[in-house]
């Protein structure tokens, strides 16, 4: 992210939209453009997704995209400040990079848009590879690193928890990098291989929404990107991660108040059927005062003092997590063996009829509420643009609501066995 | 065919707010609603505004233990069950504990309004404060503690908050003390006294069956709300300077403010307008300097907190350990500049024009506006408050805001506090 005070609550874990209606065109340079039409708003929303992400990096030039992300606020060849321009137009920005994308997005007053696509379409044609930038923007990412993963506690439980369970697919790194050290090694010269391989319109998405119109949209999109070239995307050829076949376990101490456990299981692709029920397996376990593990493993049973299942949202092969911090005084491999217990018990017995009822009625609020978001209407137009169809938005509801209690059981059974596990146990250093 | 990338397209001001007004019902118990309708999906927002703040009382802790547990026990239903009721319904509620109210805020597809307010109302009336689910709250928040013990943001925070409010209910840190002493009477008593609405907000797609619903299930709650008093500060309490050692950080936060004025105060926009200037935005003084500069920091930020008697200006960041004291130099530079330099046209127009901007989007929507709403309730305030902003950044004397500075700014009155040395 750019700058985490700023509005960063954006999201793909749980964001759908239904009935969201659109066109979608492309440019002759690959330039995928789609636009939705909302005159109940007077603030559109711009959104550029790149496809690249932490996975496309080298193994020792690792926290690159990221990096990357922030330099291209670092000046555009016509542009010397993107922020204070935008700010000129009322608008505001923001940007994320995740194993899989990178995403930009622009809010502005909707007469002001041509703004953004002037922006936006400058520093992708030329970003200003400056040394000020690559400098200042190294320490920035780093002070980012310690602040987030190394002055926090258990900070670094996802440097460890990674490369744990993925051995051979690039999402073995997470996407602030392997280390600080790639991060202070990067050179200007790979900055620009980087920007002029993959910052490429036809590896593209735009999304725009607003009290615009089609027309309109047409014409200004054309005027401000029909110039930029297209060129050929080499990417690394990404290995798939070899089925797991045995059970993986790490430990850790450092100067935490408690134990902690991080487990994590593979499970399904992004586009697979079975990321609907993985996703409402998650909500069965946690998320609400009514899941299962924080009422008998929290609640009932006082091992933990917060337990969280979610999954990753990846795109290729992903991860289903389940993580706590143990009660005190509770070992890790107690708090272990009772979750363990649980998901025997989805895996034996399967989940109740209200219990699948309740999760996805629970969605269908989540549904209607982004679609009162401008913002969260592009995003959601480039992400499932990203995963294949744009279209696909108008068709979550639908699949959810597909998701029978045998395909609870079949897919818990599938996800939660040992030989698939990975575990980290985070524990207080003892002192001798 | 080409475009010139050189020329920018030239941005349109925003000349206006648009600002939706409420329609407020009366429930039958005297009870305002007040209602924002906008949108087109089917769902809606409630806010029930609960004469549960935290400056009721001689206990600090015991209204937000309150706040907190409300939807763990009701009659004869434990917190399991009710939450499977509320989320058969798909519905979300939020729970959030302040000064001088609690509020529960409840998303729900209108379809299910019926059914969803009459449950909330019950649930609420019958709520109860049981053993067991005071027992896990404190084990809970007690761990919590000692692990937000070991990040130097909290650790910031909350020294400064004692620094600059001693003795002081804006001041009250709680420790596993506080907690271990609260008993399940010391909650019943509290919420038996104040289980009353103060009033509530409705936003989003509603109809009139939606009243009628909202009326039927809270018509008959208690109607109250306390009207508290205003502390004063002594003028003898002067800033001071704090650094806390920690041997394993990697970074330090950085927190410097002081006691000022709040929204209610004529000066107020002018001030705040210097705050953004200062560090409220992306492109703010300090971001520029510590961040866009010097790299020590991934983010600095000022902003100025009102509370209901008086306003606090704080300034933080988190920054690479061996910098944090030349951070702190550049911060009060910064300050000084303010103090002895006029702002120029152009850092002006980006500043009124983002301003704007912001204004805006924060009040994008039926849901955005009923947050801006309830502040400005609380405050006895209206939408003039925004239009003030828009008359003054049409307007501004650069002369004068370098008067405010010199007049608020003022040395002796600085807290600065260091966690992580």
């Amino acid at each position: 992210m750019k700058n985490s005070f700023r509005n960063s609550v954006y999201s793909f874990l749980t964001i759908f939209a239904p009935m969201l209606q659109f066109t979608r065109f492309v440019l002759d340079n690959g330039l995928t453009v789609l636009h939705h039409f909302d005159n109940t708003t007077p603030i559109a929303a711009v959104n550029i997704l790149y496809n690249v992400g932490a996975k496309d990096e080298d193994p020792d030039r690792t926290g690159f995209a990221h990096l990357f992300e922030h330099l291209m606020f670092g000046g555009s060849k016509n542009i010397a400040n993107y922020d204070s321009e935008l700010q000129k137009a009322s608008g505001e920005n923001n940007a994320f990079t995740s194993n899989d994308i990178t995403n930009y997005y622009v809010t502005l007053p909707v007469n002001n848009i041509e703004t953004a696509l002037w922006l936006e379409s400058d520093r992708m044609k030329a970003l200003d590879f400056n040394d000020k930038s690559l400098e200042t923007q190294r320490s920035v990412v780093i002070e980012e690193f310690k602040q987030r993963y190394l002055n926090q506690p258990y900070g670094d439980s996802w440097l460890k928890i990674r490369p744990l369970a993925y051995k051979e697919h690039p999402y073995r790194w997470a996407t602030i990098g392997k280390e600080i050290k790639h991060i202070e090694d990067a050179v200007m010269d790979d900055v620009k291989a980087f920007f002029y391989n993959f910052y490429r319109p036809n590896n593209a998405i735009l999304s725009i929404a607003g009290d615009i119109s089609l027309e309109k949209t047409k014409s200004l999109v054309n005027k401000w990107f029909g110039d930029i070239e297209k060129a050929e995307v080499k990417r690394n050829n990404i290995v798939k991660e070899p089925e797991q076949k045995e059970a993986r376990k790490d430990t850790v101490s450092a100067n935490v108040p408690f134990d902690a456990i991080y487990m994590a299981w593979h499970m399904s692709d992004r586009t697979s059927p079975k990321y609907y029920t993985t996703e409402l397996i998650t909500n069965i376990l946690s998320g609400s005062a009514s899941s299962r593990l924080y009422n008998r493993l929290v609640k009932d049973a006082e091992l933990f003092s917060e337990i969280h299942c979610y999954q990753l949202d990846s795109t290729d092969e992903g991860l289903l997590m389940i993580q706590g911090n143990l009660a005190d005084g509770i070992s890790v491999e107690t708090g272990e063996e009772a979750i363990l217990k649980e998901l025997n018990k989805l895996t034996e017995e399967g989940c109740s009829e209200e219990e699948l009822e309740k999760v996805k009625n629970k969605k269908e609020t989540i549904f209607t509420y982004s679609e009162t978001e401008i913002l969260t209407k592009a995003m959601n137009l480039a992400y499932y643009e990203y995963i294949g169809d744009a279209d696909l938005i108008n068709k979550e509801m639908e699949n959810f609501r597909a998701v029978s209690k045998s395909d609870i059981l079949s897919v818990s059974r599938e996800i939660f066995r040992a030989e698939n596990s990975s575990t980290l146990h985070y524990l207080r250093e003892k002192k001798g | 065919m080409s475009v010139d990338r050189t020329i920018a397209p030239k941005p349109n001001h925003i000349e206006k707010l648009n600002f939706l007004e409420p329609e407020v019902f009366t429930l039958d118990n005297g009870v305002k609603v007040y209602a924002l309708k906008g949108g087109e999906q089917e769902i809606v927002k409630t806010d029930i505004v609960l004469d549960t703040g935290s400056l009721n009382g001689e206990n600090r802790l015991v209204p937000s233990v309150v706040n907190n547990l409300l939807f763990t026990a009701a009659g004869n239903k434990n917190s399991e069950q009710i939450a499977n009721e509320f989320d058969f319904f798909g519905a979300f509620n939020g729970k959030s504990s302040h000064f001088t109210d609690g509020t529960v805020s409840n998303y729900t597809l209108t379809k299910h309004t019926e059914k969803v307010y009459n449950l909330l109302a019950d649930t609420l009336h019958n709520a109860s404060f049981t053993e067991q689910e005071l027992g896990i709250y404190k084990f809970v928040k007690i761990q919590n503690l000692a692990v937000s013990k070991k990040k130097t943001s909290f650790l910031a925070r909350r020294t400064f908050a004692q620094e600059v409010f001693p003795n002081h209910p804006y001041g009250f840190v709680s420790e596993e003390i506080d907690y271990d002493k609260i008993t399940t009477e010391h909650l019943t008593q509290f919420y038996a006294k104040h289980k009353k609405i103060r009033y509530i907000i409705l936003s989003g797609n509603y109809t009139n069956e939606t009243i009628s619903h909202l009326n039927s299930a809270f018509g008959s709650f208690s109607l109250g709300g306390t009207e508290f008093e205003n502390y004063s500060f002594s003028s003898n309490e002067k800033g001071k300077k704090v650094h806390i050692p920690k041997d394993d950080a990697t970074q330090s936060t950085v927190r410097v403010g002081f006691r000022t004025i709040n929204r209610l105060h004529p000066d107020y926009p002018k001030l705040g307008i210097l705050v953004t200037l200062l560090g409220g935005f992306f492109g703010s003084r300090l971001m520029k300097n510590i961040r866009e500069d010097k790299g020590y920091t991934y983010g600095i930020s000022s902003s100025i907190i009102s509370y209901k008697d008086c306003g606090l200006f704080v300034t933080q960041t988190d920054v690479k350990k061996e910098v944090y004291q030349d951070t702190l130099n550049e911060i009060y530079k910064e300050i000084n500049r303010l103090k002895t330099e006029e702002i120029s046209d152009e850092e002006l127009d980006i500043l009124s024009n983002y301003s704007l901007g912001s204004f805006l989007r924060s009040m994008d929507g039926a849901f955005s506006v009923s947050e801006k709403y309830k502040t400005l309730l609380d405050f006895k305030q209206d939408y003039n408050y925004y239009n003030n902003y828009i008359r003054l950044f049409k307007n501004i004397d650069k002369g004068e805001l370098v008067d405010i500075a010199n007049k608020y700014f003022v040395e002796e009155n600085i807290y600065e506090v260091v966690a992580g040395v």
